[in-house]
């Protein structure tokens, strides 16, 4: 029951992220403290490649043993705030989102997946998320970090 | 569970489970004296036993604890580990027991309504014999809706074959009273050493015990 570390090092550098931006991403560092099963936790998108705009939602993929620990109780979304809002649920395959509204408005993106989803050779759903931006926050298990090298071995 | 023949002449008691038939608060302190030991860690229990049986989601309560003390768990197998372990730590006193013998002697239908998690609920109800001595349970999770939504209390008069009409017994004036007085049941408030409100929420019968409401009751009908 004993919980790890957070494993192997960010892809880039964060620094000079809005506060509320870096709210979300510290409290998504939390949820293995609170869902047992997780194995990774990565921001993807605009923010994840330093280029996000007042508007710019925050996207995470949240990899899990068992996704539906996550996708059932949803109770952990309230670390992203006691007042953040579900405005929507999406279903990509491999991956399913759920979509919150934060009371300062920013919207927080979270794709819950089986760590299939970062396995090799990447699906290219997977491999263009990474290709576009991923900033690691938790991979113990290092499942990030050999997605990033075989995607972007620059 | 079966569904009982339908009998409109026949009245309810609906009966809350924690804080009403069992002493929550008490199992609570032993869990967490039991968890404490077993995992070799520093928990304030009397903070920890008086958040368990605060009435809202158990599942953001131990995410809280975990956050808050900095416990070296998971907050879920926290949470797994109080549902597998409350029916065993859970009691009903002899006299609430008796008290629904005699209801059920006298003609009442009796119905355990409670919010939370089927295995955590009907374990409890199982382990204290407590299903022998009703007629029958609601529980949130099952119903998909909470006390004081009226399709909860719906949901027990349809399973005890019974129209919704009777008594609600409980010791949560918005969740048990103000549930049960909003479809029209009379409702007898157990205090907790609480004062009575001064509202229009006024139960029917202000009580110690399932046994005391269950005596007033019988006088009264």
């Amino acid at each position: 029951m004993g919980l790890e570390d957070s494993g192997h090092p960010v892809d880039v550098s964060l620094d000079g992220l809005p506060a509320n931006v870096g709210e979300v991403l510290d409290a998504a560092r939390l949820l293995p403290r609170l869902v047992s099963g997780v194995v990774g936790i990565a921001a993807v998108g605009s923010w994840a490649r330093a280029a996000g705009r007042a508007d710019s939602d925050v996207d995470l993929v949240v990899l899990a043993n068992e996704p539906s620990r996550l996708l059932d109780d949803r109770s952990w979304l309230t670390i992203f705030g006691n007042e953040a809002v579900l405005v929507g649920e999406r279903n990509f395959g491999l991956l399913q989102e759920r979509r919150l509204r934060r009371p300062d408005a920013l919207e927080v993106e979270v794709g819950v997946a089986g760590p299939e989803w970062a396995a090799l050779p990447p699906d290219p759903g997977t491999a263009r998320v990474v290709r576009e931006g991923v900033h690691v926050l938790f991979d113990p298990e290092g499942l990030f970090a050999e997605l990033i090298r075989v995607v972007r071995p620059d | 569970m079966a569904l009982a023949e339908y009998a409109p002449e026949v009245r309810m008691v609906a009966l809350d489970l924690d804080g009403t038939l069992v002493d929550q608060a008490a199992a609570a302190r032993r869990w967490a004296r039991e968890f404490a030991d077993s995992h070799g860690i520093d928990l304030a229990v009397e903070t920890v036993a008086e958040a368990l049986i605060e009435r809202r989601p158990k599942s953001e309560v131990f995410a809280e604890l975990v956050l808050r003390f900095e416990l070296p768990v998971v907050a879920d197998e926290m949470w797994a580990d109080y549902r597998r372990r409350m029916p065993a730590l859970v009691t009903c006193t002899p006299e609430d027991r008796q008290a629904l013998i005699e209801l059920r002697h006298h003609g009442w239908r009796l119905g355990i309504i409670t919010n939370g998690m089927v295995d955590n609920q009907q374990g409890k109800i199982r382990a204290l014999g407590l299903d022998a001595l009703v007629d029958g349970w609601v529980i949130s999770e099952e119903v998909g809706a909470r006390k004081p939504e009226p399709a909860l209390f719906e949901a027990l008069a349809a399973r005890l074959g019974c129209p919704l009409e009777g008594w609600i017994i409980g010791d949560s004036l918005d969740h048990d009273i103000g549930g049960g007085a909003a479809v029209g049941l009379h409702t007898a408030w157990i205090t907790r050493g609480e004062s009575p409100p001064l509202t229009d929420r006024r139960p029917d019968l202000v009580v110690d015990s399932v046994a005391e409401a269950a005596k007033e009751i019988l006088r009264r009908s």
